[in-house]
């Protein structure tokens, strides 16, 4: 639904439901600080941002503006190969599962986690850190730069940004 | 602490649903015209990706974490990718003012 919607703020809600069925995953999976994050980053403001980006477009609503190209039917073909080569290579590979299912792994909890996360992941943690920054201040100037020219009242991305991170 | 299900959970039926939002997603990157909806349907293929990665992380080795150390970084780093293609998009239909990719060929010659 997120691709056949007609118009694409339904398209972005529907984004918003399959993410949060994507947290459930994870809460099955035993992955309970991921879901929180899912949710959080995900639901919280990806969706809000990518709305607040449709409105600074001017996308009408009611409008249909689900539109697409003549390439449906190579398309769909490609999407069906993959998912029929993938589900294949899952089914035919013998993956050693400690666990036979879910259920009998044990919970792990924030305090593992972020335990992991600072000691051995911590040089991985800075460069993500330095990343956001990079792209925060990246997206201001793309975002800016026009509006230094034309003096077009349409500055809302860059506070949109700061919010996110 | 352990919740009992009804029926067992197996790695398999993770793989396939991760499998089905990767074909969606890449179905819709290379059917749609809409600069916003092809960024909606990467973030469907990163969400496979992502259940992918904590799957196997939770089925082969739950007490290292690997999977979900991956995931929350993936998820880093899908917030930058998404703020900077959405002000690149704001650019774009400054410029143009259309976000239809098929009335977007200023790289073409």
């Amino acid at each position: 639904m997120v691709i056949t919607g007609k118009h694409i703020l339904h398209s972005a809600f529907y984004l918003a439901a399959t993410l949060l069925c994507v947290a459930m995953y994870f809460i099955m999976l035993r992955a309970e600080f991921l879901a929180a994050v899912q949710v959080l980053v995900y639901i919280g403001s990806i969706v809000v941002l990518i709305l607040f980006a449709l409105m600074l477009t001017r996308t009408k609503a009611g409008e249909d503006t689900n539109i697409s190209n003549n390439q449906k039917v190579f398309a769909a073909l490609t999407a069906v190969i993959l998912f029929i080569s993938l589900t294949l290579v899952f089914s035919y590979s013998k993956i050693n599962t400690v666990a036979e299912n879910a259920t009998a792994l044990k919970i792990s909890s924030i305090k593992d986690f972020s335990g992991i996360l600072f000691t051995k992941y911590t040089l991985p943690f800075e460069i993500a850190s330095i990343l956001l920054l990079a792209s925060l201040v990246g997206s201001i100037v793309i975002a800016m730069k026009e509006k230094l020219q034309t003096g077009e009242g349409a500055d809302g991305s860059g506070q949109d940004r700061k919010g996110e991170s | 602490m352990q919740v009992q299900l009804g029926f067992d959970l197996k790695l398999i039926y993770f793989l396939v649903i991760s499998a089905v939002l990767f074909g969606i997603g890449i179905y819709g990157v290379l059917t749609r015209r809409h600069l916003v909806h092809i960024l909606l349907s990467i973030e469907l293929i990163l969400n496979a990706a992502l259940i992918n990665l904590v799957a196997f992380s939770a089925f082969t080795t739950p007490e290292k974490m690997t999977g979900q150390m991956f995931a929350v970084f993936i998820i880093v780093v899908a917030a930058c990718e998404v703020g900077v293609g959405l002000a690149i998009i704001l650019s774009v239909y400054r410029k143009k003012n259309t976000v239809d990719i098929d009335n977007i060929n200023i790289l073409k010659w």
